[in-house]
């Protein structure tokens, strides 16, 4: 799970110029809250890509499929070396 | 003690490979040549989370690919940094409606990415301000 730092809407905008320090030292999402309610969030662009991504795969079934198959040839072994992909498909 | 990275393909992710353009082909291929040269891979790569935890993506322009990134020590105390490329996802994000935000919010869920007492809290004060 990601982390759940909050901060109040009129705190956040007063420190808005630091918050992306704090995304940066490992604060990746920060909650605005409105009269103590979660409002919406601040998200390091990092972050929410990386969340987007997996959400991607794991929620197509045919993304899905292929990454396990994917996984079943590193367990079986079918792995091919960079240098002879490059030579074939380069 | 030395660091040497070998890069492997799976073969999924070697026809998926071989499913795109020539141009782009040679624009990934080049990318994971990056890897090769890369101090620490899991270091310059973003990590992708929850049920993905372990594997991290590279990009170039709209395709992404996955690899995973395992460190083994040998005899000779060298570390040897298998990355194996197991997946490319091809094409761009869509705009989605608003309707897949919900679905993308129970994914964020179902996947563990936030919590059902995140949600719950705001939930149960949302119905309270009805």
């Amino acid at each position: 799970m990601v982390g759940d730092a909050t901060i109040d809407i009129s705190e956040a905008r007063k420190q808005l110029n630091s918050l992306d320090k704090r995304l940066a030292e490992g604060e990746p999402i920060i909650y605005v809250t409105r009269h103590n309610k979660r409002a919406f969030a601040i998200v390091d662009i990092e972050c929410l890509s990386a969340i987007l991504d997996t959400l991607e795969i794991m929620s197509d079934p045919e993304s899905f499929n292929t990454f396990q198959q994917s996984l079943a040839d590193i367990r079986e072994g079918r792995i091919h070396d960079h240098e002879d992909v490059k030579r074939e498909l380069g | 003690m030395e660091r040497r990275v070998s890069i492997q393909w799976t073969t999924t992710a070697k026809s998926q490979l071989a499913a795109l353009p020539l141009k782009v082909r040679r624009g990934v291929l080049r990318k994971a040549d990056e890897l090769k040269s890369c101090a620490d891979p899991k270091q310059a790569y973003k990590p992708l989370r929850g049920p993905l935890q372990g594997f991290y993506r590279f990009t170039f322009g709209r395709f992404r690919a996955v690899h995973s990134v395992d460190e083994e020590c040998l005899a000779n105390f060298d570390v040897l940094v298998h990355v194996r490329i197991t997946f490319i996802a091809v094409g761009q994000r869509k705009v989605r409606d608003r309707k897949d935000i919900y679905r993308i919010a129970e994914k964020l869920v179902d996947t563990g990415l936030i919590s059902l007492n995140d949600v719950g809290d705001d939930m149960h004060d949302a119905s309270h301000d009805t």
